[in-house]
């Protein structure tokens, strides 16, 4: 019995094509950008930093300082 | 394995980064009015020529003509009125009220304990508490976008998104007092609708 039938989506990117197409998608992503730009005071991860900064949260201190000791 | 000497992290399908930026989206507007840039940007809405989902362009356009329509005098008492409020507004938007009745209930000391976890915490000065909607939206935004954190995100919408968004949604969509923000109401139900499906959907 085949999976796949014509028109119906059986993944999520196939699936996801279709919100991008609905339309606001795009444009989000560059104003998102630009504001992780302008928001980015902390020197780190630019994206999480300021998307953080901008609504309040922020990567934790001991989280840092794990992820810099820990060995491959 | 080091940080510093993991791969490097791959850009995100547009699905995916659309999925994070309507989260992001979501929680920009609830958590205060639109400023001029962002009605800007909502009034240069447009689908694609493909669109498919109906559902969602219907709500893409509506919030398009909303933007179009708001005047931002009248955004920041629409927003006092719905969410803050004398006392309280006409909505309380955190996930303690809608899942236990009550603010600051087991649901927060839940999510609080998911987010020290993933590595994420209230910055200094930040006084809402994190199971805010517009908080949680932007905490889902985050998770999706966030290379080391992907993974997590279907227990975080199952646990903390639609535990409770929805019916918080569908209040904001009749409330007496919401008229741009009746959009945006559109806008969460039907992405909403979106997540609700694409987390059935395989890998």
């Amino acid at each position: 019995m085949k999976q796949q039938q014509a028109g119906l989506v059986t993944d999520r990117r196939s699936f996801l094509k279709g919100v991008v197409a609905a339309g606001g998608a795009t444009a989000l992503t560059t104003f998102f950008a630009a504001r992780l730009v302008a928001d980015d005071t902390r020197g780190t991860a630019a994206r999480k930093s300021a998307v953080m900064a901008s609504r309040g949260y922020h990567e934790t201190d001991h989280i840092r300082d794990y992820y810099r000791t820990l060995k491959a | 394995m080091s940080k510093d000497s993991a791969p490097a992290v791959a850009a995100l399908e547009p699905g995916e980064q659309a999925r994070a930026d309507i989260y992001r989206l979501l929680g920009a507007l609830l958590a205060g009015p639109p400023d001029a840039i962002l009605l800007e940007l909502l009034c240069d809405i447009r689908p694609a020529e493909d669109a498919t989902d109906t559902a969602m362009t219907v709500a893409w356009q509506a919030l398009q003509r909303a933007a179009g329509d708001a005047d931002p005098a009248q955004l920041n008492d629409e927003y006092f009125r719905l969410f803050i409020g004398l006392g309280r507004g006409e909505l309380v938007p955190y996930a303690s009220f809608y899942i236990h009745g009550l603010l600051m209930e087991k649901v927060l000391a839940s999510l609080r304990g998911v987010l020290a976890g993933l590595g994420i915490e209230r910055q200094a000065g930040v006084a809402e508490p994190e199971d805010h909607a517009a908080a949680v939206c932007e905490i889902m935004g985050m998770i999706i976008s966030e290379h080391g954190l992907h993974l997590r995100q279907q227990a975080f919408f199952e646990d903390f998104v639609a535990s409770w968004l929805g019916r918080f949604f569908t209040d904001l969509a009749t409330a007496e007092g919401a008229d741009f923000y009746r959009a945006v109401a559109q806008l969460g139900q039907q992405f909403l609708a979106v997540e609700q499906r694409y987390f059935l959907l395989p890998e």
